[in-house]
């Protein structure tokens, strides 16, 4: 059998459209994960230049009243992981800074898809969106005739009298589709894997194996229903039709048909109802009332007896506190709607294998909405934990010296720098391998097919 | 004569055949593509319906800034017992109008009434702006709250249906053109009743064009109907001259596989190549032109402009009174008169960030631009893509319209300008009869004929070049190919 799978592969390898096809992919994969890596080394390295810079600024930013350095505020960057650099994902859909500023809860800002022209509608150009669209496409291309051409040109007569049993035959062509496979990849593999030991890929070592595990199964999945579908259809073209089409539900329609536009407030709508929720809350004076009533019910003091506190502090770091939980309530509204959205969207993985290899795709490279929520979280806990260090800082002044004290570099600096989150929640992890449990479930389960399918009819006679 | 004579029912007997062949893939094809465009619609009315949620929301908070102010000012009218006032007696920011012209209302870009038909990029374009007193290149943008993850799929539109679906319908009903019946030995069949091959081509291709045409009709009226039922009613002409941009990519694609079968025998490598052909058009070239172009003419980061603004920011904060001096010497006209202090230092901030700012967002966009006048060529190298652009700009949702939005906006700046600046400059305080004079912006949509005009050539220029392909395949000298095949 080896030896038949040889020749197939040798003959296959003669063929000069199929090398053409194979030469052509290969190249492609190249070129555009060349580009995606550029993309990615410029946001690393300007990242790293950006957050520097940012932090000169603050650390030099002078004398200046804490408050006013709150308003003045900072940014937040995202972190990408060395395997967006295969997978962008959402990236470019989702801001790559988040403005941290007294009072507000901002969202993400500067999403680099806001700067691009995207000519085609089908997908983005990305090695991921080539390892599940493209790559698919040509093992379709590569194996639809692998068989059905056999029978109709009278070769498989020929070869049966070769003492060649029907299972070794369809075997050897699931071998030689898989060799294939792999002679395509080979370049972009090797390239890819020098980018990810360049970029510090080691630490996520067990990402890159389930991401490139599922891969394989997704691949795995479709040489296996491109060899039963032209070993079912006496017409070559048949099976490529029937192929081209679970291309393209599975790929395009289905994903597409379930993510339509959902009940997403409008921008405008949203910040009304927070405007709406902030105006509520009391003004300066009302809470200066309300501040000094409760210190002093909390210190047992009398109306005309000094505060040991600064009141006007007290009443700043009372009124974010309200603001903050304004904003959470809204943000937290508006992202429960996206992951409701999402969950509905993924529920379909079991039955369309591109969400689930979509969703460990994105999921192990960072680059979904799960990875950007977290980023969101952490930078506003670093927020309030900010603004409300500059608050504390007024509160050692006296209530007349809040807003005319000046801090200088000291307090600028003892505020540690941001840091994107890095660790991920055994929850994400549990999604990631069960989507991959179940491509691998595909996959066995379309091997499985193949093996009832030789031995129980004779499908290559 | 004899042989006219007997045509008409010799191509009436093969349509029958023919018909009878293709019914099963004519009916499960339409049923698909009526569910695929119904789907499209009610997507296409939603996003609509929100990006017109957001505009009302936006006019309505600046309508409402604007009568706050007003009514605050009437009040301290009515307290004072005068309306025209210097600003130095009367310090309530609401009357100033340096505060007025730098916290100025949105400015909207709507959706067209079209534009559920074809979502294009507009959902990753500023929906609004706010007027301050800078250019308007460095207004603040508002963009809508969109799902990431539909944003990276892309939108399920009826020019997605039209531009990338219909084209799959064209080729799986073309494939039996003629390889099949070579393959079968019809066509010696066929050369008994005196019909050679070229004729059984014209015949088998003026069939699917006319069902094509049904086809393309059936459905621009389900989305006529549909849409009337949704509440946005199309005009009739608009259905027209999509229908015609659609039939254009629709007679290419009829040409390229004549072309195909004309000098292809294999049904599956026929197959093969116009699936390939359909993915180049459709994905491979446009992304890959996309991918060159941006690389070509990269656009200015959006870190190095946030970079500068808090360079910028940092220094007007430190450097105030010095930025004050310097804009004062530069504007004599502001110094005598009324205390303008406030105005001034607005004034002079929103210079500083000019200068700073201006030269980069004005760099950004002469890369844009660049960049959009390569992106117009692939529309004579992909029919997919010319045709997606046509309707685009058909039906309103194409980087051209926002283009136009943009220069509205900055001749709406100079309005606002003029109206505020002398009162800046003089230094009186705005009374309650000026906020009825403010100036409006209303975004003046281009015309139907001009829309039509900038959007006509691709369709009709893939149209052209499948009837040559066509005429091609028809009349191609056979000697030249079997010389060739000997050779």
């Amino acid at each position: 059998m080896i030896i038949f799978c040889w020749h197939s592969l040798r003959y296959q390898l003669k063929k000069p459209l199929l090398c053409a096809c194979l030469g052509a992919m290969a190249l492609l994969l190249c070129w555009s994960l060349f580009h995606t890596a550029q993309a990615w080394n410029d946001y690393v390295s300007q990242h790293r230049q950006w957050d520097q810079a940012q932090r000169h600024l603050w650390e030099g930013q002078g004398e200046l009243n804490p408050h006013s350095a709150a308003h003045h505020g900072l940014y937040a960057f995202k972190t990408w992981q060395p395997l967006s650099l295969l997978e962008p994902g959402l990236h470019a859909y989702l801001g790559s800074a988040v403005f941290l500023e007294a009072h507000h809860q901002n969202v993400g800002r500067f999403s680099p898809a806001q700067d691009q022209l995207r000519l085609s509608e089908v997908s983005v150009f990305t090695p991921a969106a080539l390892f599940q669209h493209a790559v698919p496409l040509v093992v379709i291309l590569l194996g639809y005739g692998l068989i059905s051409d056999l029978r109709s040109q009278g070769t498989l007569q020929f070869l049966m009298a070769q003492q060649l049993s029907r299972s070794q035959l369809f075997m050897s062509q699931v071998l030689v589709l898989y060799a294939l496979l792999l002679i395509m990849l080979f370049p972009v593999g090797s390239y890819a894997l020098v980018l990810l030991m360049r970029s510090g890929a080691e630490s996520s070592v067990w990402h890159s194996v389930l991401f490139a595990a599922s891969y394989f199964f997704y691949w795995g999945l479709f040489i296996h229903l491109t060899l039963l579908a032209s070993a079912y259809f006496k017409q070559s073209r048949q099976a490529l039709w029937l192929m081209f089409s679970f291309w393209m539900v599975n790929g395009f329609a289905l994903p597409r048909s379930l993510m339509l536009q959902q009940n997403l407030p409008a921008y405008s709508v949203l910040e009304t109802q927070i405007r709406r929720d902030i105006d509520v809350l009391p003004d300066w004076s009302a809470r200066t009332i309300q501040e000094e009533q409760r210190l002093r019910k909390r210190y047992h003091l009398g109306s005309q007896a000094p505060l040991p506190v600064n009141l006007e502090a007290e009443v700043l770091k009372a009124s974010e506190k309200e603001e903050t939980a304004v904003y959470n309530r809204h943000m937290q509204a508006l992202n429960m709607q996206y992951q409701k959205q999402l969950d509905t969207y993924y529920r379909w993985r079991y039955t369309v294998p591109f969400l689930a290899l979509q969703q460990v795709s994105q999921g192990v490279s960072q680059s979904d909405f799960a990875a950007h929520t977290q980023f969101l979280d952490a930078a506003e806990a670093y927020r309030q934990a900010f603004v409300l260090h500059l608050n504390e800082a007024l509160s050692k002044q006296t209530a007349e010296a809040t807003f005319s004290y000046t801090a200088d570099s000291q307090l600028w600096r003892s505020i540690p720098s941001f840091r994107s989150p890095q660790q991920v929640s055994a929850e994400r992890i549990a999604q990631w391998v069960m989507s991959g449990g179940t491509l691998m479930l595909w996959w066995l389960l379309s091997f499985g097919v193949i093996q009832i399918y030789k031995s129980r009819y004779g499908v290559l006679s | 004569m004899n042989s006219g004579f007997y045509f008409l029912p010799q191509v009436m007997a093969v349509w029958r055949v023919e018909l009878l062949r293709l019914q099963r893939t004519l009916s499960w094809s339409g049923v698909f593509l009526s569910f695929f465009m119904a789907l499209a619609v009610l997507n296409g009315v939603s996003f609509s319906v929100h990006q017109q949620q957001n505009v009302d929301g936006l006019t309505q908070q600046s309508e409402a800034w604007k009568n706050k102010q007003a009514q605050q000012t009437k009040l301290r009218e009515l307290q004072l017992g005068s309306t025209q006032k210097p600003l130095q007696p009367d310090k309530k920011i609401y009357r100033n109008p340096a505060y007025l012209a730098n916290t100025g209302p949105y400015v909207s870009y709507p959706p067209a009434a079209s534009s559920f038909l074809s979502v294009g990029q507009s959902p990753l374009l500023p929906q609004s702006h706010r007027v301050t007193l800078m250019p308007s290149l460095l207004w603040e943008p508002v963009y809508n709250i969109f799902h990431p993850m539909q944003l990276w799929l892309g939108y399920f539109d009826v020019t997605f249906v039209f531009s990338y679906l219909f084209p799959l319908f064209v080729i799986l009903i073309t494939l039996d053109l003629l390889a099949d019946e070579r393959l079968n030995g019809n066509l010696s069949l066929y050369a008994t009743y005196q019909w050679s091959w070229q004729k059984l081509l014209a015949a088998k291709l003026i069939l699917r064009g006319l069902l094509i045409a049904l086809l393309l009709m059936g459905l621009s009226f389900e989305v006529l109907g549909l849409a009337a039922f949704l509440g946005h009613p199309l005009p009739l002409s608009l259905l027209w001259v999509g229908f015609c941009f659609n039939a254009g990519q629709a007679l290419f694609w009829l040409g390229l596989a004549a072309c195909c079968h004309r000098w292809q025998k294999q049904p599956a490598l026929i197959g093969l190549g116009l699936t390939a052909c359909w993915l180049s058009f459709a994905w491979v070239v446009p992304a890959m032109v996309g991918q060159w172009v941006s690389a070509y003419h990269p656009v200015p980061s959006r870190f190095t402009y946030l970079q500068h603004y808090r360079e910028t920011e940092e220094s007007v904060r430190k450097q105030q009174d010095r930025e004050t001096a310097t804009y004062l010497q530069d504007h004599p006209e502001m110094q005598g008169g009324a205390d303008n202090t406030y105005a001034v230092k607005q004034l002079a901030k929103a210079k500083r960030f000019s200068e700073a700012l201006a030269p980069l967002a004005m760099g950004y966009q002469a890369q844009l631009n660049a960049q959009l006048k390569w992106v117009n060529t692939v529309r004579f190298v992909s029919p997919i893509y010319g045709v997606q652009e046509s309707l685009q700009r058909l039906y309103g949702s194409n980087r051209q319209r926002y283009m136009a939005y943009t220069l509205q906006m900055d001749q709406f700046r100079h309005a606002w300008l003029q109206f505020f600046q002398p009162k800046i400059e003089q230094g009186i305080a705005l009374s309650s009869a000026d906020f009825k004079m403010f100036p409006g912006f209303t975004f003046q949509e281009p015309s139907f004929a001009s829309r039509v005009t900038s959007a006509f050539v691709p369709p009709l220029f893939w149209a052209v070049l499948g009837m040559l392909l066509t005429g091609l395949s028809l009349y191609f000298p056979e000697r030249i190919i079997k010389s060739r095949r000997s050779h």
